[in-house]
């Protein structure tokens, strides 16, 4: 039931693949709606029993989405009026991208432009989750669409609970991803008493909760060690923005996604005549006047001259990292791994700021 | 392949998983090859020290986050 004990009339939004319509040949089609469930809808209908009804299903290209956004919201506006919709819900997307980025930005508008609850659900690797920094409900899944017999019915429990109005507790909590907001709440004791009773359990060596939790601690294989130094063909891969004047792959200061090769070929050190740093995370003073302050050079090339290695990479390897998406940040190290194996590098130097 | 990270902030490089971490105690953060109050030859002479001690570390077998120090 919603708020006023009626039951909840809930608009579904699917692309053509998943309404069953058709597969990456239908994602140029433009918005259609058609009465009642469709696909995995169907399920979200049973599931929702007598809470509600899944009264509208909008279909929408994936494709034709992005560019057509105003006509895609006109007709989910009209559905809604034409439905009396009280509730949207958007895929699951699973990893799907463009479908992950329509859904995020369907129920972005659904909750400013038409004041109406909405949320949606796709796997934490997707480039729709950023729709949660505008504070759109998004529940995370897996990267399988096999998966949707356990997603459907937390999107629905959720759904319900946001068109009922009913209080909702954390993201932790309620299983959505963080959104960034923090709401104040009073505890029994102090931020102090908390923060004395956690290192008192830290010291200790007993298990402690943090307050603040950092992203999840990844795990890289460790590689064999390097073998001798003499051997050793180094290569140079840094975030703190290395480039030569005049930026020719026009790195950007924050929020990047591009990175460079730059030739130091022939070179004895970088001279700030023909290099500079741009990152908006620090304060580049230090190394605009002396590069080789951040990627090492000189004393590279000097061990390279003695022997001491057999060689430095002429090339450096180098982006901004300055608040760059994770995603786009793993893509640049893969494909930069991909170049500095390719040079034939065996070790590998990473300054970074 | 092995790789280094030479940075100030190590908790970060931990965080993230990298195996080796060199965390050089005289540079600061926005030049972690570089001690800019040290005159000229000292400084480059302290930058040989930090990236010998940066190839070094990779000669060291690891089985997870290992901050090196200089």
């Amino acid at each position: 039931m919603s708020e006023t004990g009626k039951s909840i009339n809930v608009l579904h939004y699917l692309n053509p693949f998943f309404a069953g319509i058709g597969g990456e040949e239908c994602n140029d089609r433009g918005p259609q709606v058609e009465p009642g469930s469709r696909g995995p809808g169907r399920l979200l209908d049973q599931l929702l029993e007598t809470r509600g009804k899944v009264v509208a299903t909008l279909i929408c290209g994936d494709n034709f989405v992005t560019g057509h956004e105003s006509e895609v919201t006109a007709a989910l506006a009209e559905a809604v009026k034409e439905y009396s919709v009280d509730l949207i819900i958007a895929g699951p997307a699973f990893s799907a991208g463009r479908y992950g980025l329509a859904c995020g930005s369907l129920c972005q508008f659904a909750n400013e432009q038409l004041g109406l609850p909405a949320v949606t659900a796709m796997s934490m690797e997707n480039p729709g989750t950023e729709f949660r920094r505008k504070k759109v409900y998004i529940l995370p899944t897996g990267e399988s669409v096999r998966s949707m017999g356990e997603v459907m019915p937390r999107l629905m429990r959720f759904g319900v609970k946001l068109a009922q109005r009913q209080a909702l507790g954390s993201a932790d909590v309620e299983g959505y991803l963080p959104r960034g907001i923090r709401y104040n709440a009073r505890v029994g004791k102090t931020a102090a008493e908390r923060a004395v009773d956690m290192v008192l359990l830290k010291v200790r060596g007993e298990p402690y909760q943090t307050e603040i939790r950092l992203e999840a601690q990844e795990r890289v294989t460790p590689p064999a060690p390097l073998g001798p130094l003499d051997q050793a063909v180094v290569a140079i891969v840094t975030e703190m923005g290395f480039l030569p004047h005049g930026n020719p792959d026009r790195i950007a200061s924050s929020r990047n996604k591009v990175w460079g090769r730059y030739s130091v070929a022939g070179m004895n050190g970088v001279s700030s005549d023909q290099f500079m740093y741009i990152h908006g995370g620090y304060n580049t003073q230090d190394v605009d006047q002396d590069p080789n302050r951040g990627v090492p050079v000189d004393a590279l090339r000097d061990m390279e001259r003695e022997g001491r290695i057999k060689q430095l990479v002429d090339e450096v390897f180098s982006t901004c990292g300055n608040g760059g998406a994770l995603t786009e940040m793993k893509r640049i190290g893969q494909e930069m791994a991909r170049e500095v194996k390719r040079r034939g590098a065996t070790a590998v130097i990473i300054p970074a700021t | 392949m092995p790789a280094v990270v030479v940075t100030c902030l190590q908790d970060v490089a931990v965080q993230v998983g990298a195996n080796h971490i060199l965390r050089p105690h005289r540079s600061t953060f926005h030049s972690p090859f570089g001690v800019p109050d040290l005159d000229a030859d000292r400084e480059r002479a302290w930058r040989r020290g930090a990236v010998e001690a940066a190839l070094q570390s990779l000669q060291q077998p690891v089985d997870g986050p290992q901050v090196f120090e200089y």
